[in-house]
């Protein structure tokens, strides 16, 4: 290595040591399988959060300029249901309450199946996770969960009704309780999985034909008894809101479901009243429950009360007076943990700037933690009091709900396009930092985590595996899987972004008045930018349904054959098979497409012109461009549009000196190019 | 009620772990080398991570190349490349150094790599900077090993000039 060489080594060695190191990132993933940085664009919102095994977490961005998105992680560790429907043994209830130590993967290789994971609901204390999976091109077709490591899925058939418009809660020790817009259904744990059908919790509710909307609030297991807390909305005999019902079911196993009416009020829009805009058991007994002020003077006034509870509870909120007047300034959102620390976000409505605090308070009202979030006003129309609303709804969601046997609090603050997204896990161990990826978000530093229950349960700085001075230098180095503290957690594939998601079936993507994107509107008339209630996660499905029936997918474990090419394009797949130096055989695989003229194109082009040296399947929309590569002599030929292929008729032929033509970008062409097979 | 999908994923974890290892122990290093290449953080960034998602979907096929990471980073070369042709942009920079304000130690030398063709840059970044073999990165570029070694003697004889005049 002479001077030149060495000052290479060494000047560029230590130029990139300075590049900035990478810490994670949101992704955006578009229905075509496109990938891009959601952070550094700055558009949009978070749509749903799902916390997996090890802390991983998958984001639904609902925002963006085109449309579309879905964040999810990087790297996208995928585990999807696998192999033919096999037995598991059924964990028992207390095999499934703490989450064990990671497990040692099983190097056993077995083919994957096409289970894909659609949605997932929720993830319980216990680290499993709740979500729908499909197989094929069906959509919602199985309720599934599956343990912290990813493993054990079980899955449950849904009905026919259940599809598209589901709420699912998920305390799994007691088993699942899922809600449709009228129906109401509990799985016990030890069936979820099996051949029993599902227990319909308020057979009533399927005869009264006046309810117009069913939400399930919360689930609390108690001495073996699962205790639903749920409310029905009714309309009188003109469709017209009515009335607004509270509502318990008490299950025990050996017996019929007990249907309790806690509270039932008459509201409507005229006349002084509230929305429950939340309920949830606590412990001591009894519910609490955010309310909302509709109707007279008391307008935008949220509280949060306590029924029938521990006395030891004291809400440091009071309802607004007769009169309409608001007591204390607005509660966003409210959740409550194990130990009884309420957290809510309180927002200050008098101005812009809207100002909000995350407050977290004990059971007696003492606040424990404060902390102000980011400022909104009127240059920021992302933020609105619903925007805040809607992140307090998370946190009481997300964290609280998910993790109810913790004193964990989850926080997550909602940025703007130039306030930093920060994500936060305050004092639970389970969701350890390490794995935390996140992108335009900040984790908070283990070393200033609030912790609110027990210090000594307090979880420890864990090494950063992207810490350079902890990462192995040998770039050929394979960590050694059974000392990976990271779990590997479900694969989040989405396909259906379409689909509403979050707080039943009112809630649709909207476009807000303003021109931001990312919102949900429920019927509460909330333009959510992050509906987190349901800890729903959407992903997209970054291969297309045609994949089963791939040779590749067939032949899946085996390598591929010496005389076969494989081209792989952005969704497209092409596979020649070369047998005595003739090919034989030309397939091609759209992604959403039910046939292609790749075949009949590619093979005229390959008659004529012979063998190429790569394909190049790519495009957009419409413009599904096909380039065939020649290295002797260098020529390409393209053929595009899709629609408008013709082998008598190519876009282009010419003779490739270095590089791409100009024509290239004429043609507008978003695509990469790739040449994986048999050149490896 | 028929019961599906019932098994647990043994193997799908050993696979996917076998991903995250390797993203995990290679995601850093290339993104550092497309960074270099590019002149871009950014955009290598997202060349990094796309290259990272396409081995993903194809994994059980790339991984039993010799040289993955070689594969990833000509993906992700060629998405940086295809990316900046369509929004016009047909010189990916002439300056290295735009996103590395603060880093370098020898402005020179990075002047002098950015100056370089896009396809001499690659050869000397994985060359130099990954410490790779003229054959890996002749895997990893997909090019004859011939023609490695032909852009890094041409590399060497542009930066010796270069310098010079420097």
């Amino acid at each position: 290595m002479d001077e030149l060489e060495s000052r290479l080594s060494d000047g560029l060695a230590r130029h990139a040591a300075g590049v900035p190191e990478y810490t994670g990132d949101l992704r955006k993933v578009t229905r075509r399988g496109r990938t891009r940085r959601w952070a550094a664009r700055g558009a949009g919102a978070v749509g749903a959060l799902a916390i997996l095994g090890g802390g991983t977490v998958i984001y639904q961005a609902t925002g963006s300029n085109d449309g579309d998105f879905v964040a999810t992680q990087t790297p996208p560790v995928v585990v999807v249901p696998t192999e033919t429907p096999t037995p598991t043994p059924e964990p028992t209830p207390e095999e499934t309450i703490v989450p064990d130590e990671v497990a040692t993967p099983d190097p056993t290789p077995t083919p994957a199946a096409e289970t894909v994971v659609r949605d997932v609901f929720a993830v319980a204390a216990n680290g499993w996770g709740v979500g729908l999976v499909g197989t094929g091109g069906d959509l919602f077709t199985t309720l599934t969960c599956c343990d912290q490591e990813g493993e054990d899925w079980r899955a449950q058939p849904l009905a026919e009704s259940a599809r598209g418009s589901l709420r699912v809660r998920d305390d799994l020790r007691g088993g699942l309780v899922v809600s449709t817009a009228d129906t109401l259904w509990h799985q016990p744990a030890p069936a979820f999985g099996t051949e029993a059908d599902p227990i319909v919790i308020d057979a009533e509710l399927l005869r009264e034909t006046n309810t117009v909307s069913l939400e399930l609030w919360d689930v609390s297991l108690i001495d073996d008894t699962v205790s639903v807390l749920y409310s029905i909305s009714v309309s009188d005999a003109l469709g017209d809101a009515g009335q607004d019902e509270l509502r318990r079911a008490d299950i025990d196993s050996d017996t019929e479901p007990v249907i309790t009416t806690i509270d039932s009020s008459s509201w409507n829009a005229d006349t002084p009243g509230f929305i429950r805009r939340g309920a949830a058991w606590v412990p001591g007994g009894g519910h609490m429950e955010l309310r909302q002020a509709i109707g007279g003077n008391a307008t935008a006034c949220e509280w949060v009360e306590y029924f029938d509870t521990d006395p030891a509870f004291d809400s440091p909120f009071d309802p607004p007076t007769p009169d309409g007047e608001c007591p204390q300034d607005s509660i966003g959102a409210a959740a409550m943990n194990a130990d009884g620390q309420l957290a809510v976000i309180e927002r200050f409505l008098a101005q812009p700037p809207l100002t909000a605090e995350l407050v977290v308070y004990d059971r007696v009202g003492n606040v424990l933690y404060r902390e102000p979030l980011p400022e909104t006003g009127e240059d920021d129309p992302r933020w609105t009091e619903l925007d805040i609303v809607s992140s307090a709804v998370l946190v009481s969601r997300a964290a609280l709900d998910a993790d109810p046997a913790s004193d964990s609090v989850l926080r997550f603050d909602l940025g703007t396009s130039v306030n930093p997204r920060e994500l936060a896990f305050v004092g639970n161990p389970t969701f350890a930092r390490s794995n935390l990826i996140t992108g335009g978000l900040t984790p908070v530093d283990p070393a200033d985590a609030r912790w609110f229950g027990d210090p000594a349960a307090a979880p420890q700085p864990t090494p950063d595996p992207d810490d350079p001075e902890e990462t192995t230098d040998d770039p050929e180095a394979t960590p050694d899987p059974t000392q990976d503290p990271t779990p590997t957690v479900p694969t989040i594939v989405r396909d259906d972004y379409r689909q509403p998601v979050g707080r039943g079936a009112n809630v649709v993507p909207v476009e807000a008045a303003n021109g931001t994107d990312g919102c949900f509107r429920t019927q509460e008339a909330i333009c959510l930018g992050a509906p987190i209630a349901d800890a729903i996660v959407v992903a997209e499905r970054l291969w297309g349904p045609e994949q089963s029936d791939s040779p590749e997918a067939q032949r899946e474990g085996e390598p591929p054959p010496a005389n076969e090419f494989v081209f792989f394009g952005d969704q497209w797949e092409v596979h020649i098979t070369e047998s005595d130096g003739v090919v034989a055989e030309i397939r091609a695989w759209p992604g959403s497409q039910d046939s292609s003229p790749a075949d009949d194109i590619l093979g005229e082009t390959i008659e004529k012109l012979g063998p190429p040296a790569d394909v190049f399947l790519g495009g957009g929309e419409g413009r599904d461009v096909l380039w065939v590569f020649y290295d002797s002599p260098a020529a390409y030929v393209a053929y595009g549009y899709l629609e408008e292929w013709s082998i008598d008729d190519p876009l282009l032929t010419s003779t490739v000196a270095d590089g791409f033509p100009s024509a290239y970008d004429d043609l507008g062409i978003n695509s990469v190019w790739i040449r994986p097979a048999g050149t490896g | 009620m028929v019961t599906l999908a019932m098994a647990p994923a043994p193997a799908a974890v050993s696979t996917e772990q076998e991903f995250e290892a390797f993203y995990r122990a290679e995601s850093a290093g290339l993104h550092r080398a497309l960074t270099v290449a590019l002149g871009n953080a950014d955009l290598a960034r997202e060349a990094t991570d796309e290259g990272f998602v396409r081995a993903f979907q194809h994994w059980r096929k790339i991984n039993r190349y010799d040289n993955p990471a070689g594969w990833v980073y000509r993906v992700g070369l060629n998405w940086a490349r295809s990316r900046l042709r369509k929004t016009k942009r047909e010189v990916i920079t002439d300056d290295i150094t735009d996103a590395a304000t603060g880093w370098t130690q020898d402005v020179d030398l990075l002047n002098a790599v950015a100056g370089l063709p896009l396809e001499f840059r690659s050869v000397v970044v994985l060359r130099y900077l990954m410490q790779w073999s003229t054959a890996e990165v002749a895997s990893a570029l997909d090019v004859p090993t011939g023609t490695v070694k032909s852009r890094l003697s041409r590399a060497l004889d542009q930066l010796r000039e270069a310098l010079e005049e420097g």
